[in-house]
């Protein structure tokens, strides 16, 4: 391929290959620049270590699946935004007229997580168009760099959907020909005098919509200047023009919004909800549902601190998941059984011998051998290891679904307990089960129990049964809620008795104060000790509780064990822990966490970890300079141990020094060529921003960081 | 590797007086080598790790697929890491991408321009004829075209934090191009400070997805352009260039400038020195019968500044002083030989 680098452009262009014939040419102008997109045998050979078929398998899951967590995903949030859609909708719609003089103002607040406000743009922008106007211009303060912008932007996009209709009609005369480019028909309506007219000719007499999309980002005075201008028309002109704002924080509001501007505007508030929530509702539907892949605790946890300590972007956390799924079925060749269980058993069959070996390498596997002796066979027995293979994925299925049930159950049974045990939300009482949580959480929740009145334990054990029957479709637990039903029952009959001893026993005895009689405080005391010292007698409301709280620990703890104790979890949990070249966490960390600065200062303090050579390995700190290392590294080394200004000369001599020879004279003559690497290797320290040519003084460089 | 930012580091750095020597360049046998002698002496120059460096270029190489694979399913390849990743990107280029569109950016080229790009990508690419009115317009037909037509083309960007594609309105662009579905991006990046230049929005329409390349390879191509890096090549330069313009002057100007110039090397040790203020310059010309009016003496400053021997600022009391941006001991050396 012709060479990349000249000293007169910075661009170059490849263009594909002229087309193979039999593909029909989509458009006529360009028909070499169609490429071949099935790609996909390409991809192929990513899957290392396996045969073809598995291969496919693999791809195939890997697409179905992402498929359908990205078309659930989508739902998901096009859900939640639904209440706010129709706020929004009905204000625009309550507010068509032209009556008042101020513009109808919708301000949705959307929180920090600018990414994600597009989507939500965009579905505002169908629900308006489909159900109010068909007026509708977005405007994003990067198309509108100045107010002449804006207005032609504007007026382009309002008066838009009309030459669109026509267009249409237009394509469907001529179909099935080759549509020819459509270059954008130069609108004459460049002004809102020419809107005005345009407006008056327009059938339906719908309100004109206008979409500020990120409101901080627009010039103030723009903005002041954009917003008189759209009053005027309102008022002069008849324009029902309205607008809707979308802002990040309210603080900028004050800023961005001058007296003069909102004295214009009509607005009304409506605020989105956090995305935390949606967050929490994410994962409660993609992962405690019946999905194939899970995230393994590791994952989880580095998911939601790439979400709750770095962007709060609901968008970067579907692209991390993409990420991980894709990865899971790349780089594991277990994954080929990561699939529902219906498909389960034709797979199994499927595999080959060097596949059955891979699922026995698993770490999980191989320490229930280790514990189970007696089953060593299946290490030999390719028959018997498919059966157990079958067996223990189908436990497997039924485990996570409990566990995620049990979670729910849990978290019905702790809401509202001090300290939020678990968590608040379902969540966070799933994340933290997953992870393994403390066990001393799970004694104080018992303990918590303990002390709960009748009336309280029995609300809890009736939450719980409502969150049983709403998530259980399946019935799998079905002799826990019976237990459960008992329970409650049992607990409304003590309840009630209470109710009724109550009733004929009003007076109720004070153990503490005789009546009619003053005690004195060592006499108080004395009565005071001489109760405690008395057995109480235990109620049969003390023991129900404590048979329903021995029922729960064991019942409930058998189910929340973390998946890692499980034999195959490897499979289905994403970044489990497993051998360690299919282990995709620390690559994931990457992506999450990226840090080119590390890796550069660590390439350059320890070269050694990257070039595994033996001569520059580091025998004490890190400061310590080896006349073996790049140029580059020993530099670096050298100016670190600098101030705020570098003396080149100096710098110069002591890379001098490093390269001598120890039997070399002490002169400090200095060969070319040593001369010629350091001004290399100050060169590349330039470029990486290390340094900067300073003009304090003569022959100087200042250093940009500081510290080691 | 653990990197903890102390603040306090930051203070005490800042705050510490500078005690460096006050020895210079000078002190060499040959202070100032040029670009072609640098270049014709490590051509010589026998690297000691280049075994484990063919180790390394191997071991990324292996990850070609992947990065292939990830492209195809709409992420982008960001490449970080010590040492120029131009080769390594460009075996990726030959080796999965031929015959495919491609348009290769060299982002350390200081010339380059994001028309450049965007002409590439529509002459070049999608063979359009027409023109645009503005970039905004034909940016806006790029991303329609690599949207909805099944046009893909791969944009191999290499030094995405060079000098010219280093400011916020560059990266946003690079961002929604890489955002379009048809486009795929593969770029590099070497500055520390690289991850500033992205906020929220960009990342997420970029959607990058992090390769850790260290190849210790020598960034021989990225540094040729920048002439500043060389300090030693710079300052030659300036000297060159004085002596070139000094030569086409007449004599009155010739006298003026060497008149600036022996005041600054008087007060070369005076730190308070910040120019030779304009009035007195003015009263000195006037006594030596170079200049007649104020007039005159200013038509001849202009012409030292347009060439950048001379520059003029106010001082802290407001006069107008006039200095001459070189180092002293090349003025020094100036003056020797004018007066030689």
């Amino acid at each position: 391929m012709a060479t990349t680098s000249s000293f007169s452009k910075g661009c170059f262009v490849f263009k594909a290959n002229p087309q193979k014939s039999g593909r029909s040419p989509r458009k006529k102008t360009k028909k070499s620049a169609i490429v071949d997109t099935n790609d996909d045998l390409n991809a192929s050979s990513l899957f290392a270590k396996s045969d073809k078929s598995s291969m496919e398998i693999r791809l195939d899951s890997y697409k179905k699946i992402w498929s359908a967590t990205k078309k659930k995903s989508e739902e998901i949030i096009s859900d939640s935004h639904k209440q706010l859609l129709h706020d929004v909708k009905t204000f625009v719609s309550e507010n068509a007229g032209t009556g008042q003089s101020s513009i109808p103002t919708a301000l949705i607040s959307l929180g920090v997580n600018l990414p994600d406000h597009a989507a939500f743009f965009s579905l505002l922008d169908t629900t308006l168009k489909t159900n109010v106007s068909p007026f509708v211009a977005m405007l994003n303060s990067k198309e509108c760099p100045s107010l002449k912008n804006m207005v032609l932007k504007t007026i382009q996009k309002l008066t838009s959907c009309d030459s669109i209709d026509d267009e249409v009609e237009k394509d469907e005369e001529d179909d099935e020909d080759d549509v020819i480019v459509p270059i954008k028909p130069r609108s004459k309506v460049k002004t809102f005098a020419n809107l005005a007219t345009w407006y008056s000719n327009v059938v339906m007499k719908t309100p004109l919509i206008i979409i500020l999309q990120d409101l901080e980002s627009f010039g103030t005075q723009q903005l002041q200047d954009f917003v008189l201008l759209c009053r005027e028309n309102r008022v002069r002109n008849k324009l029902p023009i309205q607008f809707i704002m979308g802002i990040a924080t309210t603080v900028a509001l004050q800023q961005q919004l001058h007296h003069r501007t909102s004295v214009c505007l009509a607005t009304k508030s409506f605020q989105s909800r956090p995305s935390v929530v949606l967050l929490n509702h994410l994962i409660e539907q993609l992962f405690m549902k019946s999905s194939v892949l899970k995230l393994g605790p590791r994952l989880m946890q580095l998911l939601l601190d790439g979400f709750l300590y770095h962007d709060l972007s609901l968008n970067s956390f579907m692209m991390r998941v993409h990420l991980i799924i894709m990865q899971h079925y790349i780089t594991l060749p277990v994954s080929s059984l990561c699939c529902s269980v219906s498909e389960l058993k034709n797979r199994i069959k499927q595999l080959n011998v060097t596949d059955l070996d891979l699922y026995r390498q698993l770490p999980s596997f191989m320490k229930f051998i280790e514990k189970n002796r007696s089953k060593i066979s299946l290490l030999t027995d390719d028959k018997e290891f498919r059966l157990f293979l079958q067996k223990s994925l189908e436990a497997l299925n039924t485990y996570s679904k409990n566990f995620s049930l049990s979670c729910r159950i849990i978290h019905s049974l702790s809401d509202g307990m001090p300290d939020a045990l678990f968590g608040k939300s379902l969540r966070e009482v799933y994340v933290n089960l997953l992870i393994g949580g403390e066990s001393e959480d799970w004694e104080q929740f018992l303990r918590l129990l303990n002390v709960s009145s009748a009336h309280e334990l029995r609300t809890r054990i009736e939450a719980a049964l409502t969150t049983l029957k709403e998530c259980d479709s399946s019935g799998s637990l079905s002799d826990f809620s019976t237990s459960l039903v008992l329970f409650s029952e049992e607990l409304l009959r003590l309840e009630e008795s209470k109710k009724s001893d109550a009733v004929s026993s009003p007076k109720s005895q004070n153990v503490f104060v005789p009546q009619g009689k003053k005690l004195d405080k060592f006499e108080l005391k004395a009565q005071l000790m001489a109760t405690a010292k008395q057995v109480r007698t235990t109620s049969e409301f003390d023991e129900v509780k404590s048979e329903i709280i021995t029922w729960l620990n064991s019942e409930l703890a058998s189910r929340l064990k973390s998946p890692s104790t499980l034999v195959f979890h490897e499979i289905f949990y994403a970044g489990s822990q497993v051998q360690s070249n299919w282990d995709i966490v620390p690559w994931m960390r990457r992506q999450v966490q990226p840090v080119p600065r590390v890796a550069i200062s660590k390439a350059l303090s320890n070269p050694a970890s990257y070039l595994g050579c033996s001569c520059c390995s580091l025998t004490g700190q890190e400061t310590q300079v080896l006349s073996s290392m790049p140029d580059l590294c020993i530099v670096y080394k050298l100016h670190t141990e600098c101030g705020r200004l570098i003396n080149l000369y100096d710098w110069m001599l002591s890379f001098n020094a490093i390269q001598k020879k120890d039997d070399e004279d002490d002169n400090e003559e200095i060969e070319p060529i040593i001369q010629a690497r350091f001004i290399r290797a100050v060169a590349q320290l330039q470029l990486l921003g290390f340094i900067q040519s300073s003009k304090r003084k003569t022959d100087h460089v200042a250093r940009l960081t500081w510290g080691v | 590797m653990d990197i903890s930012v102390n603040t306090e580091d930051y203070f005490l750095a800042q705050s510490s007086a500078v005690h460096t020597s006050d020895r210079t360049l000078n002190r060499l046998n040959n202070p100032r080598l040029s670009q072609e002698a640098v270049d014709s002496l490590m051509e010589n120059f026998d690297d000691c790790h280049s075994k484990e460096k063919i180790l390394l270029m191997k071991e990324y190489q292996q990850q070609f697929l992947q990065w292939f694979f990830l492209l195809r399913e709409g992420f982008n390849i960001l490449v970080y890491g010590l040492g120029s990743k131009r080769y390594l990107i460009d075996e990726f280029r030959t080796r999965l991408l031929d015959g495919k569109n491609v348009i290769v950016v060299n982002g350390y080229f200081p010339g380059l321009t994001i028309k450049e790009i965007f002409n590439s990508l529509t002459d070049g690419i999608l063979e359009h004829s027409g023109g645009f009115s503005s970039p905004v317009e034909q940016l806006e037909f790029i991303e329609q075209e690599f949207t909805s037509s099944k046009v893909e083309a791969y944009i191999i960007i290499h030094n995405m934090d060079g000098p010219s594609l280093q400011f916020s309105r560059e990266q946003e662009i690079l961002c929604r191009l890489a955002a379009a579905p048809g486009l795929h991006v593969v770029a590099s990046t070497d500055h520390i400070n690289t991850p500033l230049l992205w906020d929220q929005r960009k990342l997420s329409q970029a959607k990058f997805v992090y390769f850790d390349c260290t190849t210790f390879a020598p960034y021989s191509e990225e540094i040729s352009y920048e002439n500043s890096l060389l300090v030693q090549q710079s300052s030659t330069l300036g000297l060159a260039s004085l002596v070139h313009v000094f030569a086409s002057l007449t004599f009155n100007a010739k006298a003026i400038f060497i008149l600036i110039a022996q005041r600054q090397l008087e007060n070369n040790n005076d730190t308070n020195y910040h120019g030779f203020p304009f009035h007195e310059l003015y009263s000195d010309c006037r006594d030596k019968m170079l200049v007649n009016s104020d007039l005159t003496l200013r038509a001849q400053l202009t012409e030292f500044k347009d060439h950048k021997l001379l520059r003029m600022r106010r001082s802290a009391d407001g006069t107008e002083v006039l200095h001459i941006p070189l180092e002293n001991n090349q003025l020094e050396e100036f003056v020797q030989k004018h007066q030689e």
